[in-house]
């Protein structure tokens, strides 16, 4: 399955179904980013499923 | 699944749905404008933003809470650093806002305001402490000359614990006493006090809301954003929230128990002094940002 990464634009793939996983295996900081599935917001315990879009967005502004 | 700690609902940050989330959040701002009385009777209030989620954030939530005050003015003040593919991207999605909700917005630019954009004065130098230095003179020129009694910053609980390790790793002590919910060591006129409602929220936390609201738009970041000794003490800090959660938390509740002491040491009005040549208030004989126009022209 593919994920979006708002920062840097890129699509990556990845094996695992576990928001909290996902991001382990992506090696990003949780702390730093919010997770949508299907433009909505999960937490750390979601589990995605085949054909949902999810997307992880960047909370670090800076200006 | 874990479900809502408060509803069973289905949960989308820190075991909390969406409606309880809200609650929780705006809870915690109202909180945080009372216990240290930000906000006084007939006061005007500017808030400054750049359209990013954390002022766009803080000036909604202004306009929520104090709506039935009608001894309160509430407007918005932007500066426009002139960062290409940036600001101007910002500032546009600030403009709808402010126009939806009804809310005075005062724009200023470095163009305007110094002759030449960021993206000009940078060349070669360190762009963050510059416009940092630059924007903040704006802010407190225009809000004074707006009549602002506070300047509202959309600060949150990650910038401040940033800023108090930055002030610790290069010995910058005295800086630390201009910290605070409540910044500024001087009461003087020509300072207008800057206020931070975010004060004990996390920068997470604001996304969390600023996403639920609408607020978090897919903008470019600042290109110069990752350059700056700030991204490298805001990572550090962040590896140590994630392995011991609360760090940041902790860093903010020591932070207030000193904070009385350092504006005791060094809020002296002494050491206020007015610029030779353009009269703004400094603690130098030339202010920064003569030093920085004289170095650009």
């Amino acid at each position: 399955m593919k994920v979006y990464i708002d920062r840097g634009c890129r699509n990556v793939e990845i094996t695992k179904e576990l928001v909290q996983d996902i991001l382990f295996e992506l090696n990003i900081n949780p702390t730093t980013v919010l997770v949508s599935v299907n433009n909505e917001l999960v937490d750390i315990n979601y589990k995605v499923k085949q054909g949902d879009k999810v997307e992880i967005l960047s909370v670090i502004s800076g200006g | 699944m874990v479900n809502c700690k408060r509803c069973k609902d289905k949960p989308i940050y820190n075991r909390l749905c969406k409606s309880c989330f809200l609650r929780y959040f705006e809870k915690k701002v109202r909180k945080t404008i009372r216990e240290f009385k930000l906000i006084e009777k007939n006061d005007r209030i500017l808030v400054a933003c750049s359209g990013g989620k954390d002022s766009t954030s803080i000036l909604y939530l202004m306009k929520k809470i104090f709506s039935k005050r009608t001894d309160l003015v509430i407007e918005s003040i932007a500066i426009d650093e002139g960062v290409k593919g940036y600001r101007d991207e910002s500032l546009k999605f600030l403009k709808g806002f402010c126009k939806k909700e009804k809310i005075r917005l005062h724009t200023y630019s470095f163009k305007k305001e110094f002759g030449r954009n960021l993206d000009e004065i940078i060349k070669g130098k360190k762009p963050c402490s510059i416009c940092g230095v630059l924007r903040r003179r704006l802010l407190n020129e225009k809000a004074r000359e707006l009549k602002a009694t506070k300047l509202v910053t959309g600060h949150n609980l990650d910038d401040e614990c940033q800023s108090i390790l930055m002030n610790q790793f290069r010995r910058n002590i005295r800086l630390g006493a201009r910290l605070g919910p409540k910044t500024g060591v001087l009461d003087d006129e020509s300072f207008v006090k800057r206020i931070k409602p975010f004060y004990l929220m996390l920068e997470k936390e604001i996304a969390v809301y600023a996403f639920l609201k609408g607020f978090m738009t897919k903008l470019n970041e600042c290109p110069y954003e990752n350059q700056s000794y700030r991204s490298k003490v805001r990572d550090m800090i962040n590896e140590f929230e994630q392995k011991y959660p609360g760090t940041k938390s902790s860093i903010i509740a020591s932070f207030l128990e000193i904070i009385p002491f350092l504006k005791n040491e060094y809020g002296s009005k002494g050491d206020l002094k007015f610029c030779k040549e353009c009269g703004e208030p400094c603690s130098q004989d030339i202010c920064q940002v003569c030093n920085i126009i004289k170095k650009i022209s």
